[in-house]
């Protein structure tokens, strides 16, 4: 049967019709299996770093919240991180805390948001609900102190704009208690579910050798088993003091394995991760100021007066976010510029993840990586010269199928398994 | 992984390479410091240099970071190495100057296949050739994009900002 | 404008055209339980082929200019087109950037323009309702 079978050639993208941003995928398939993947993004490229080059640096600053939305704490820390290293300014501690708690918030919300995308790929759209009606607690608490349910503009050089307010406390407390109790539920119904675990279990394999070789950041890395975490391995603010640690699916008693289903482990366990961190942040925190330049002119003119380069980087939920930038003396815009978000790193990784695996398998085999872009409208499948379009409910109607025969599977094998 | 044994490792393969270190203090109440080395070397020295820096422990590249500097292009390696213990990696930069008229340089992808993604982007935004990388399309520009955004006022790039409103001359 | 003006269940197709996913994440948030625009029959589809409303959100980059339009030809008339946020409205932050060709309404018409940053979930709903008049006049001319 395989002798006969022909390699086709499928492109998927670039317009997706629920979230994500576009990409283009185009797999080699023979008959269900994938056997190659070629990945072109660039859909949504819109030249920051360029644009960036012509504007000061406040301007880049509002710039650099706009690189994703869903990270829109992550790429400010590092640019004001890479700042503060080439002009020399030191962040009072209060806003080295505030700035800890914020990225933590925005943690909890990204892998939330991922967990609930997840579902809806495999065909559990309750659970798609079930997340993201829990998520809106953290986004109403992040609304609560920074006055935007998404991007925040927190972060500026020198500190943070925002302090939290002694009648705050309790409100980000209480979200805390109320997560704690709601994460086992979660844990529940993704790590601890037969069909969830049938359906994620060995797809999309990411090995550790190869995780290493491709330079793989974030869940995505150590869900393969390296235990590589920026706020570990290269403390920053203080992440050192708080004694972060990288979760691997060691921590919920497994050998890593690279698959989804290691990517969510290690996504739901970070989420408990993070209101750890948040209490003790709140506990430890001084009091004092919340950045060294309270007026904004006076900070433009200082950094006008700059000179230097530097490096900042942060672990956005995604993975490690680096920023190079480079100040002159006399000029308000910076001179060089380049960001990393995580996604680029983690690009690669998808070209092993989708070897050998079936078309079915496609939604969440992208959604694994949680791209920061991604598109699956339509599948143009190549036969014989003329292409047939696939759309993209048609691949999800595959997906699901695929679950529902599983879940078959599952009930003739263990009855109430 | 410390900084002393990052820098042995580089001067293996560069001998009396200058090596700067720029320790980053991180945190508030016992502050830690990060290592943080740069350096600059020959192109021709990349590959032994990259080659050394595997060597000493798991290896990540985080970005290659580049800059027009006129007569030359300045191409920034910026590396982690060893990550696994808390505060164990040494972040590296490797600075590589090379000239406009002739910009190539080794690709290293052959120690580090996770390179390939910035090596193509330095590709089409700074013209840079790299000898032996594996795929040399576009990435993240639309294929024939006629020019290089980063290469200083580089006139195609001009040419395609599109203006809808300049505010300037109205406000003016 | 009262509820009794929902003549019909409206379905929405969402284009991404080079968007920073702020504006795409609260549109996913106002289809989820705390929204539920599917109580009024609003409902994300899979093809442009089945929309009665686009929504955009971003500013229109290079590539996506021309996908912009197919999408737009392919969705059936009488359709609305609602741009979701400030960079589809006037290409916002993006505005110099050499891979954006414009706002939406430099590639597509555009009826309604939904500005924020992101605009809230409460706002886009706002935004698709505004759409849902402008198709019951249309459709009353017929």
């Amino acid at each position: 049967m395989a002798e006969a079978q022909k390699v086709y050639e499928i492109p998927i993208g670039p317009i997706h019709p629920a979230l994500k941003e576009p990409i283009r995928f185009t797999f080699q398939v023979e008959g269900e299996r994938i056997r190659g993947v070629d990945v072109r993004p660039g859909f949504a490229h819109r030249g920051i770093e360029f644009m960036g080059l012509k504007r000061n640096l406040i301007q880049v600053l509002y710039l650099s919240e706009r690189i994703c939305g869903i990270c829109s704490i992550s790429h400010p820390i590092a640019i004001t991180l890479a700042v503060e290293r080439a002009a020399g300014i030191e962040v009072p501690p209060r806003a080295q805390y505030l700035r800890v708690i914020f990225s933590e918030l925005e943690r909890i919300h990204s892998h939330l948001l991922w967990a609930g995308v997840a579902a809806h790929e495999l065909g559990f759209d309750t659970l798609l609900h079930l997340t993201w009606k829990v998520r809106e607690e953290v986004l109403d608490v992040l609304e609560e102190l920074s006055g935007n349910r998404i991007d925040y503009s927190i972060p500026i050089y020198g500190g943070v704009r925002r302090d939290i307010a002694p009648e705050q406390y309790p409100k980000v407390e209480a979200m805390i208690r109320h997560y704690r109790g709601l994460l086992e539920e979660l844990l529940d119904a993704f790590l601890r579910d037969p069909s969830v675990a049938a359906r994620t279990r060995g797809v999309g394999v990411l090995t550790a050798e190869e995780a290493d070789s491709l330079c793989a950041v974030g869940p995505t890395a150590r869900a393969s088993g390296l235990a590589k975490d920026v706020r570990q391995d290269r403390p920053y603010l203080v992440y050192g003091e708080l004694g972060v640690r990288a979760i691997t699916p060691r921590d919920w008693g497994l050998e890593p394995r690279g698959d989804v289903y290691d990517k969510a482990v290690v996504r739901l366990l970070e989420i408990g991760q993070s209101l750890d961190l948040i209490e003790k942040c709140l506990h430890e925190m001084p009091d004092g100021e919340i950045t060294a330049f309270p007026k904004i002119p006076a900070l433009l003119a200082f950094l006008k007066k700059a000179e230097g380069e530097g490096l900042g980087w942060h672990e956005a939920p995604r993975g490690e976010v680096i920023h190079y930038i480079r100040l002159e003396a006399g000029v308000e815009e910076p001179v060089a510029w380049k960001v990393k978000a995580p996604t680029y790193s983690n690009l690669m990784s998808w070209v092993p993840m989708f070897r050998d695996q079936e078309v079915a398998d496609i939604p969440i085999i992208a959604a694994s990586i949680d791209p920061c872009m991604c598109c699956m409208d339509r599948v143009h499948v190549v036969q014989d010269g003329s292409p047939s379009t696939l759309l993209k409910e048609e691949l999800l109607r595959l997906s699901r199928a695929k679950t529902e025969r599983v879940l078959q599977g599952l009930s003739r094998v263990g009855g109430g398994a | 992984m410390t900084a002393d044994e990052v820098v042995a490792a580089l001067r293996t393969a560069v001998p009396d390479l200058a090596v700067e270190l720029r320790p980053r203090k991180a945190g508030v109440r016992a502050p830690l410091e990060v290592p943080e080395l740069w350096a600059t070397i020959g192109r021709d020295q990349l590959l032994p240099a990259v080659s050394a820096l595997k060597g000493a422990g798991p290896l990540h590249i985080s970005i290659i970071s580049g800059r027009d500097l006129g007569e030359t292009i300045e191409l920034l390696y910026h590396f982690a190495v060893g990550y696994g213990t808390p505060g164990g990696e040494v972040v590296v930069t490797l600075r590589v100057p090379v000239p406009a008229s002739d910009p190539t340089v080794p690709s290293i992808c052959g120690i580090l296949p996770g390179a390939e993604t910035t090596e193509r982007e330095k590709i089409e935004f700074l013209g840079v050739r790299f000898t032996g990388i594996p795929r040399s399309d576009h990435v993240f520009l639309p294929d024939g994009f006629p020019g290089h955004p980063w290469r200083k006022g580089d006139p195609e790039t001009a040419k395609l900002v599109k203006r809808t409103v300049e505010w300037e001359k109205r406000d003016g | 404008m009262g509820l009794s003006s929902f003549k019909r269940a409206l379905w929405v197709f969402h284009v991404a055209t080079g968007s920073c996913n702020g504006c795409d994440i609260e549109i996913v948030a106002a289809l989820t339980p705390r929204y539920d625009v599917e109580r009024f029959g609003i409902r994300l589809v899979g093809t442009p082929r089945h929309a009665d409303v686009l929504l955009v959100t971003g500013p229109v980059t290079r590539p996506m200019a021309e996908r912009l339009k197919r999408v737009y030809e392919q969705t059936p008339d009488p359709k609305a087109v609602v741009v979701v946020g400030g960079c589809g409205s006037t290409s916002g932050v993006f505005y110099d950037s050499y891979n954006v060709v414009g706002p939406v309404d430099a590639v597509i018409p555009v009826d309604v323009y939904v500005p924020g940053c992101p605009p809230r979930p409460e706002a886009i709903v706002h935004g698709v309702v505004t759409a849902v008049a402008k198709l019951e006049k249309v459709a009353e001319k017929r």
